[in-house]
């Protein structure tokens, strides 16, 4: 076994660190507007951004909405209050599993698909406080 | 520190470390665990039957690392294992190999350090790491929070660990029904509707005849069990004696989780006498130390 990984170990885990990413500051964007739609669950509205070759005569016919609609579960909407702009990813880890009485790594799962969700469409914008390889920033260990 | 049990292999690891990699073969396989921040140690095991020359394999490893020139080997000695400490361009690890006779398998810990080599923690490792001895006729495994004592001649077929659930499938093969299945899952009040009683009595297959419901009182958890015959086909039902079916489900007073097991096969001898004093799957102290 040792002979065949004779530089590093298998897991390709040698040094590799997800630390960025938990120092990682999810905010809400300014422009996505959250209301609440029955306790505990919440709607996001994100204005989308008018595509560039969406100029007449194709806007004439292709009418895309202008906004994106985002519905959060009680879960979901407990992580997204959680994004304050201030907590680091790793705090908001720390909240969600003491909650929820959860190891780290599982609310790191929970937490992290929810942020990067938000993120993919629009509603929240993550704050990187120092350089990071993006591959260690976007990388699950799991 | 934590103990786990994967594969008769056992160790303990600080507590805050949570195995993130995992594998269900016998013959040869890895484990990773990681604490918050990195993984931080793997294990590796395959099937051998005679040990390794270890002067041979570690002086092979050294010179690959040699010619590869990035690296800086030296021997290690803890414990009575055998290993290299390795600085290399991109983490300081530590491996560290013993071959275990009872169980004719080679077993190598590889641990992966942030920034310096704590020595007192790899002694702690190594002296605690090795064999889970198998004794009466079942097998032990401590992962994801729960304790298991499957029959030792199943095997683990499935094993599916998400955010507040753990499953681990321990069947002879894998298309029979007769096995034992051990369930831990969180985040209960967001899920549950009705009591655990209810909640089991809905998930019991529609194959189960004969079904008896009993509640009692372990070591300060209120266990709700189903026993009954599973009667698996008509043509089955006719040719052979239809197997027992027994599961067991429980809220932990200490940890909020519902834990849930169920068996379908032959009663174990244990469990003629006193059924609920066996239950092969434990989530907290209380309950091990009843066993």
């Amino acid at each position: 076994m040792m002979r065949r990984d004779a530089r590093k170990s298998r897991a390709g885990a040698t040094g590799r660190t997800w630390r960025p990413m938990l120092r990682t500051v999810p905010a809400h964007n300014q422009a996505a507007h959250a209301s609440d739609t029955q306790p505990g669950q919440s709607r996001i509205v994100v204005p989308r951004r008018r595509p560039n070759w969406l100029v007449p005569p194709v806007s004439w016919i292709i009418r895309p909405r202008p906004t994106r609609d985002v519905q959060l579960d009680r879960l979901g909407t407990r992580v997204w209050r959680l994004c304050n702009g201030h907590r680091t990813v790793e705090n908001i880890i720390d909240a969600f599993a003491g909650e929820h009485r959860l190891t780290f790594h599982e609310a790191r799962i929970a937490v992290t698909g929810h942020i990067s969700d938000l993120a993919r469409c629009g509603a929240l914008v993550l704050v990187m406080h120092e350089q990071v390889d993006s591959d260690e920033s976007s990388t699950s260990p799991t | 520190m934590r103990e786990w049990i994967w594969r008769h292999f056992r160790f303990e690891l600080p507590d805050d470390w949570e195995m993130l990699q995992y594998s269900r073969r016998l013959d040869a396989g890895r484990c990773a665990m990681a604490d918050r921040y990195q993984y931080r140690l793997e294990f590796n095991w395959k099937e051998f039957d005679t040990a390794p020359d270890f002067d041979r394999t570690l002086s092979d490893y050294r010179h690959d690392l040699e010619r590869a020139g990035d690296a800086k080997a030296t021997s290690e000695h803890v414990a009575g294992w055998r290993g290299l400490r390795v600085d290399g361009p991109d983490a300081l690890t530590t491996r560290f190999g013993r071959y275990f006779k009872e169980v004719k398998c080679l077993l190598e810990v590889v641990l992966i350090w942030p920034d310096k080599v704590d020595a007192d923690l790899t002694r702690s490792i190594l002296e605690r790491a090795g064999v889970a001895p198998v004794a009466n006729g079942v097998s032990t495994w401590r992962a994801f929070g729960m304790t298991m004592q499957p029959a030792s001649d199943l095997k683990l077929q499935r094993c599916e660990v998400e955010p507040a659930r753990a499953m681990l499938d321990f069947r002879r093969n894998r298309d029979s029904p007769l096995g034992e299945t051990f369930e831990r899952l969180g985040m209960v009040d967001h899920w549950l509707k009705g009591d655990v009683g209810q909640w089991l009595t809905a998930r019991t297959p529609r194959q189960v005849r004969d079904a008896q419901h009993g509640t009692h009182h372990r070591d300060g958890h209120q266990v709700h069990e189903f026993a009954g015959r599973y009667i698996d086909g008509r043509l089955k039902r006719l040719l052979a004696r239809s197997p027992d079916y027994g599961s067991a489900a429980w809220r932990c007073p200490h940890d909020g989780r519902l834990y849930a097991m169920t068996r379908i096969g032959r009663k174990r001898p244990s469990s003629n006498t006193q059924a609920h004093d066996h239950t092969p799957l434990a989530c907290c102290l209380a309950m091990e130390h009843r066993k």
